[in-house]
């Protein structure tokens, strides 16, 4: 157990510094940092829709829950009457009654 | 709003997925960029969604490495409507005949109309518009409007103003009438005050020239009444001429004669009539089930009535009514009092049609006069008080 604590730390004294960098660069020249970090980009209008851009890919599906799979993390959305409204290779829009929005990381 | 045009317009399938790797599916849907849209999980593992054409014909593949089948459920968009239509080629044919028509025809003028005109006959107007080459039947762009109105008032020297509009299929054509002016002298020429017609001189007010008639004298048409030669003492062969001015009032007197007829023709309606239809086809009548009239008197009414889509817009279809009235003719005795009262009235309007606007009436009398014949006849005279000189050159007329 130790020892896979240890390993976590690791990573992410390994990866701070890099994020810092791009974010730095990002926030020296200005640049949004959706583009410059790939990351995805949440646009949630009132609890009813919301946009998710730049993302990889949908890993459960339900009226009730649905996991997507991102650069940062699974983002899961639990809510009711949940469908996907659009879906393109860039952005995906979720529309229904949107309960709650985690980050699982 | 948009979006959901476009992709009605391009044509989209609505689908029905059913598997157990329904993520995978609309992930590698999306990785080869097949669009899908109002995706909804129905039961556990059945999903509905919307696709289009082309996207759709990409599913197969996708389906069967994720071991998914897919079912249509509904085809929505304009190329599923056309291909509906494809075979009802007649059809097509009739809608594409329809609009090319429709266009053609309404590039055509079917009906002119003249407004504005008061003393000048519609038909003397329309007569002259057809001669520039504007008349139902002639295609729409060649006439310019403004050519036509220039025109026309070049032709028509009554006319002060003209519009030609081309409103649909329909030429409107407004006109306003010159009211025509007084030949005046100029105000250096010389000239005299001649009488404009017959009358009996009531007052004579001289403001430059010389009197020629008195208060009381009868004076002929033509005849001069201030003269622009005044004499100057001394010099007998070489007159002054001048610009005369002056008002000359003269009492002139309006007649007409009416016959008194004490038996009266009466006519009324026996409430029988009769229509003749006859169709109007670009301008040309074609007449339907037409016999001769049956009755002896009749009033003929013409009725026309054009096709037209709205006001302007009017279509070179019609029919045209004509119906006739049967007449009944009844002769009516009136007395001798009655019928002279009538005759009186007539002429009385008679005379009264002449009267010049700025006349002043002064007294209408009536008599009755037999003639040789033995006919009876009411006279009607107006006696008015009006400004009977006008300007005359010199010399001139």
């Amino acid at each position: 157990m130790p020892r896979k604590k240890k390993t976590v730390k690791k990573r992410k004294k390994e990866e701070t510094p890099k994020v810092s960098l791009k974010e730095k660069v990002s926030e020296l020249f200005e640049l949004p940092k959706d583009i410059v970090m790939d990351v995805p980009k949440l646009t949630m209008i009132g609890y009813g829709d919301l946009l998710i851009e730049n993302f990889k890919g949908i890993i459960e599906y339900d009226n009730e829950r649905i996991r997507i799979n991102t650069n940062c993390g699974i983002i899961k959305i639990t809510g009711s009457g949940l469908g996907i409204k659009e879906i393109t290779s860039e952005d995906l829009m979720v529309n229904g009654n949107i309960m709650s929005l985690e980050f699982l990381r | 709003m948009l979006l959901r045009l476009w992709n009605y317009l391009k044509g989209y399938v609505i689908i029905i997925v059913e598997g157990y790797f329904l993520e995978k599916f609309v992930n590698i849907c999306t990785r080869r960029q097949i669009f899908l849209w109002d995706i909804k999980k129905r039961k556990n593992s059945t999903m509905s969604m919307k696709v289009s054409i082309k996207g759709f014909k990409m599913l197969r593949p996708i389906a069967k490495k994720t071991g998914c089948r897919v079912k249509i459920t509904g085809r929505r968009g304009v190329p599923f409507v056309l291909y509906r239509y494809k075979r009802r080629k007649t059809f097509i044919a009739g809608a594409v005949l329809f609009v090319f028509l429709f266009y053609f025809m309404s590039s055509f003028i079917w009906s002119v109309e003249i407004s504005g005109n008061e003393k000048l006959d519609t038909q003397i107007i329309m007569d002259k518009v057809y001669e520039m080459g504007v008349k139902p039947g002639t295609f729409k762009y060649r006439i310019n409007p403004h050519d036509v109105a220039n025109s026309l008032m070049f032709e028509i020297k009554e006319l002060s103003w003209v519009s030609v509009v081309i409103k649909g299929t329909k030429v409107k054509v407004e006109v306003a009438e010159g009211v025509e002016k007084p030949k005046l002298v100029d105000k250096d020429t010389p000239c005299d005050i001649v009488a404009a017609k017959d009358g009996v001189i009531k007052s004579i007010i001289v403001k430059s020239g010389l009197e020629a008639v008195k208060v009381g004298e009868t004076v002929k048409k033509g005849q001069v009444l201030i003269s622009g030669t005044v004499p100057v003492k001394n010099q007998e062969g070489n007159p002054r001429v001048l610009h005369a001015i002056g008002d000359v009032i003269a009492r002139t007197w309006y007649d007409a004669r009416e016959p008194v007829e004490t038996v009266l023709l009466e006519k009324s309606r026996t409430g029988r009539r009769k229509d003749d239809l006859s169709l109007m086809l670009f301008s040309k009548k074609i007449d339907l089930f037409h016999t001769n009239s049956p009755y002896g008197e009749y009033d003929k009414v013409t009725i026309e009535k054009n096709l037209s889509i709205g006001e302007d817009f009017v279509l070179p279809f019609g029919i045209v009514i004509q119906r006739y009235y049967e007449n009944d003719i009844t002769e009516k005795e009136i007395s001798l009092d009655e019928a002279k009262r009538i005759a009186a009235n007539n002429a009385y309007k008679k005379a009264a049609a002449n009267l010049p606007k700025t006349a002043r009436v002064v007294e209408t009398s009536v008599n009755f006069i037999e003639n040789e014949d033995g006919l009876l006849f009411a006279e009607a005279v107006i006696e008015c008080l009006e400004n009977i000189g006008y300007e005359r050159e010199i010399g001139g007329n």
